[in-house]
């Protein structure tokens, strides 16, 4: 799938880059609200402590909405869903799940693109030494650490993937364990603390390339099918001029030097306009493990 | 070889070097101690903060079945240990006794049953036990021995929720006493190094002047008394500077006793002389008397014819020279001698002049005034004792040396010397010098052999006084002491 896609996706991201570029003079002189902070909700879900990435998007966005841009950080998508539903931060880097769940009362704003998609994979991680384990059935009786609750890939993810081959999710592991952080689940399975964990594709693919040591004596065990990726996502009743000018300025970051690096950061080609309808693999999971006798 | 029989250079060095090393002993013991029992103490102090500080950050995961975050406070402090902190694992157990978390979860994973644990540590948590006190011990584990601690996680309104036991890997803390005894050893071997030869030449130095005294000492009855004096170590206050002033004090001693009994053994030869002498000469002139009375009597009587009569004047000066022979050896005192004055010793310079200016010597003369008035002693005697000197004086003195007569008068005695230039006496000689017939000084391979000096010792015995005569190079002094009893009993 991530064949056919780049070329299009490419296409369309550098219009919107384009567009973004022209547009963002005027929309500075007409913003209404531009003297008010831009509050950014994030979890150490996707970025943990890394306190200088959020500084370089800082300075960015910044300078793109000519407005102060503050980041509030939270522990868990739980505290940062309730930010956004109660007026507490503008907009944040979400999980699919949580989107899908809240989908009336939040507004997309744009989606990174990922390796030519706005799509991820969910992974099994297990220690190296485990070579038996092909699928999270086989970790019955055994210790696993999810990464939050409102995860897709950190949570929903491994319990549908038991559904679906006809296991009841109570009582399959004899313990599990929320880290609240993908890179810390990693910790768990490296450290022996768990047997297994489930990670987001996109974290363990950019800590191997990124921090090799982070991921040595962990192996991917399972590959799920791919979801949407996590979106950025503000409240519905954001103005929308104000939510026109952030997704514009996300998507012109192809455009500008400093836009590149923060890219090259972040380990993703880009972001782009997205359809709610890209969550629909997420909806049926969700569906899936709604069921009575689940 | 027993120990006392050691000399004192060896016996005080060698305790002086068995007080240090003792000390150092003692020290060391007690400092080696110390450190063990500190580093102990050290050790169960930061076990006690430790299971403190993490009990109350376990208390909320605890509470909230938080695995994750329950891993990460245990995980903190292994993660900030320094090279030498001996803290190895750190185990959370739940209510039941089970492993809630342990920071190495391969070796204990959760939910692992109590006895699961290892030995030391399942020996701290069943000391700990109900009571959920703080427990710090050492116990016996499958690879030696361990330290562990346990200390009670307690909810806000102190239910117990769990224990929190601490393992001490036992190597690397015994490493760190290790290291502090070899600091120890490094800092009192130098100084045992150093101590101890400076405590044997100490030791030896004291022990020098009694070693010094000893062997002065043994030199008693083969050497002078003033040489071995010099070997003797200094005067001093301290026991051995006394010791040494009272040996030599002893010394002195021993030498006028060894001067006394020489006086003696010489005055008891002479005093035997002179009773044999007078025995003899008693012997001899009661026949002789009557000889010279018989020879006196047929020559004024009898007739005799010219041979006879040559032939008795013949025998008759025979007879007289035995008996002024005799005379000599037994010096008699004549109660009807005269006391002695001025002219005697007048009489006396003018004897001598001849023998003086013959041989060409100087003459000292000098008589005191109170010793040249009348002095209630036998003329007679004094001036044969006298004369006798001065002629001896003359003989003796070298060519164109020196003659000298001294007469003093002291408190009650009066003293005369006589000296003359020349080749001293031989010591030998001196000893026996007043002996009648005793060898005089050689000279020109001549020996005499007289009676002068004789004379002159029975004269002074009989006057109750005393001679003495001593010798050099210098010359010969002869010095005579007298007593001079008081006027009221000189009757001429």
């Amino acid at each position: 799938m991530s064949d056919v896609l780049p070329d299009r996706n490419r296409r369309r991201w550098l219009q919107a880059g384009a567009a973004g570029l022209l547009s963002a003079p005027l929309h500075a002189v007409a913003a209404p609200a531009a003297a008010t902070p831009l509050r950014f909700g994030t979890t150490p879900v996707f970025l943990d402590d890394q306190i200088a990435l959020l500084g370089m998007w800082q300075n960015y966005l910044e300078s793109r909405l000519q407005r102060p841009v503050s980041f509030v950080q939270r522990g868990s998508y739980r505290e940062i869903v309730d930010l956004l539903l109660g007026d507490g931060v503008d907009l944040a880097w979400l999980c699919g799940y949580p989107f899908v769940l809240y989908a009336p009362r939040l507004a997309l704003l744009a989606v990174p693109s990922y390796q030519g998609a706005p799509l991820y994979r969910s992974y099994l991680i297990v220690p190296e030494a485990d070579r038996s384990t092909v699928g999270v059935a086989d970790l019955a009786g055994r210790i696993f650490a999810y990464s939050d609750p409102l995860s897709n890939s950190g949570y929903l993810v491994p319990r549908a993937e038991l559904l679906r081959t006809g296991r009841r999710v109570e009582g399959f592991f004899r313990r599990s364990f929320f880290t609240f952080g993908h890179r810390k689940v990693v910790e768990a399975v490296q450290a022996g603390l768990a047997d297994g964990g489930a990670v987001d594709g996109y974290v363990w693919d950019t800590l191997e390339r990124q921090q090799p040591q982070a991921t040595t004596g962990v192996r991917v065990a399972w590959r799920s099918p791919t979801y949407g990726f996590p979106p950025l996502v503000a409240r519905a009743w954001l103005p929308a001029d104000e939510r026109a000018a952030i997704t514009r300025a996300l998507l012109g970051m192809p455009g500008s030097r400093r836009g590149m690096q923060l890219l090259e950061r972040l380990n993703i080609d880009g972001f782009m306009r997205a359809e709610p309808a890209l969550f629909d693999g997420i909806r049926a999971l969700v569906r899936a493990v709604d069921r009575p006798g689940a | 070889m027993k120990l006392a029989d050691l000399s004192y250079r060896v016996k005080i060095p060698l305790a002086i070097s068995a007080v240090i090393l003792l000390t150092e002993l003692v020290v060391t013991t007690a400092l080696v101690t110390r450190a063990f029992r500190d580093a102990r103490a050290d050790l169960e102090a930061s076990a006690r903060n430790l299971t403190t500080v993490l009990a109350r950050s376990l208390r909320d995961p605890m509470v909230r079945d938080d695995l994750w975050q329950a891993f990460e406070v245990i995980r903190t402090p292994l993660a900030a240990r320094t090279q030498d902190n001996p803290l190895q694992a750190i185990v959370v157990l739940d209510a039941q006794g089970r492993v809630f978390v342990a920071s190495d979860p391969r070796r204990l994973p959760a939910t692992s049953p109590a006895s699961a644990l290892p030995a030391a540590l399942a020996s701290v948590v069943e000391l700990a036990g109900a009571s959920g006190r703080f427990v710090f011990q050492r116990a016996q584990g499958a690879a030696g021995s361990e330290l562990a601690a346990a200390g009670p996680v307690l909810a806000e309104d102190g239910t117990p929720l769990g224990t929190v036991l601490v393992e001490f890997d036992a190597e690397r803390y015994g490493q760190r006493v290790r290291s502090t005894l070899a600091d120890l050893a490094l800092i009192s071997l130098p100084g045992l190094l150093l101590l101890i030869p400076l405590g044997w030449y100490w030791g030896k130095r004291i022990a020098e002047p009694l070693a010094g005294m000893a062997q002065a000492l043994g030199r008693v009855g083969h050497d002078a008394p003033a040489a071995i004096a010099a070997g003797l170590p200094p005067a001093s206050r301290d026991e051995i500077g006394t010791l040494a002033q009272r040996a030599r004090t002893m010394l002195d001693e021993l030498a006028r006793k060894d001067a006394l009994e020489r006086e003696v053994v010489a005055s008891e030869r002479l005093a035997a002389v002179g009773r044999v002498s007078a025995a003899i000469a008693h012997e001899i002139n009661n026949p002789l008397g009557g000889m010279l009375n018989a020879i006196d009597t047929v020559q004024r009587h009898g007739q005799p014819d010219p041979f006879t009569h040559k032939t008795l004047g013949l025998l008759g000066r025979g007879l007289q020279q035995i008996r002024t022979t005799v005379g000599a050896l037994l010096v008699e005192a004549r109660l009807d001698s005269p006391a002695l004055t001025e002219a005697d010793w007048q009489d006396l310079h003018t004897l001598i002049q001849p023998q003086v200016a013959a041989r060409g010597l100087q003459l000292h003369w000098r008589v005191a005034a109170a010793a040249g008035a009348a002095l209630p002693l036998p003329a007679h005697l004094v001036r044969q004792l006298v004369l006798n000197l001065l002629l001896n004086a003359v003989k003796a003195a070298d060519a164109g040396g020196r003659i000298a007569l001294d007469v003093t008068d002291g408190d009650g005695s009066l003293a005369i010397e006589v000296a003359n230039s020349g080749a001293p006496i031989a010591p030998e000689l001196l000893g026996r010098l007043f002996e009648p017939f005793a060898a005089a000084t050689e000279r020109d391979g001549k020996r005499a052999y007289g009676l002068g000096l004789w004379v002159c010792w029975q004269i002074v015995q009989q006057l109750r006084g005393s001679i003495s005569a001593d010798s050099s190079d210098a010359g010969t002094r002869f010095v005579v002491t007298l007593p001079v009893s008081p006027p009221a009993a000189s009757a001429a």
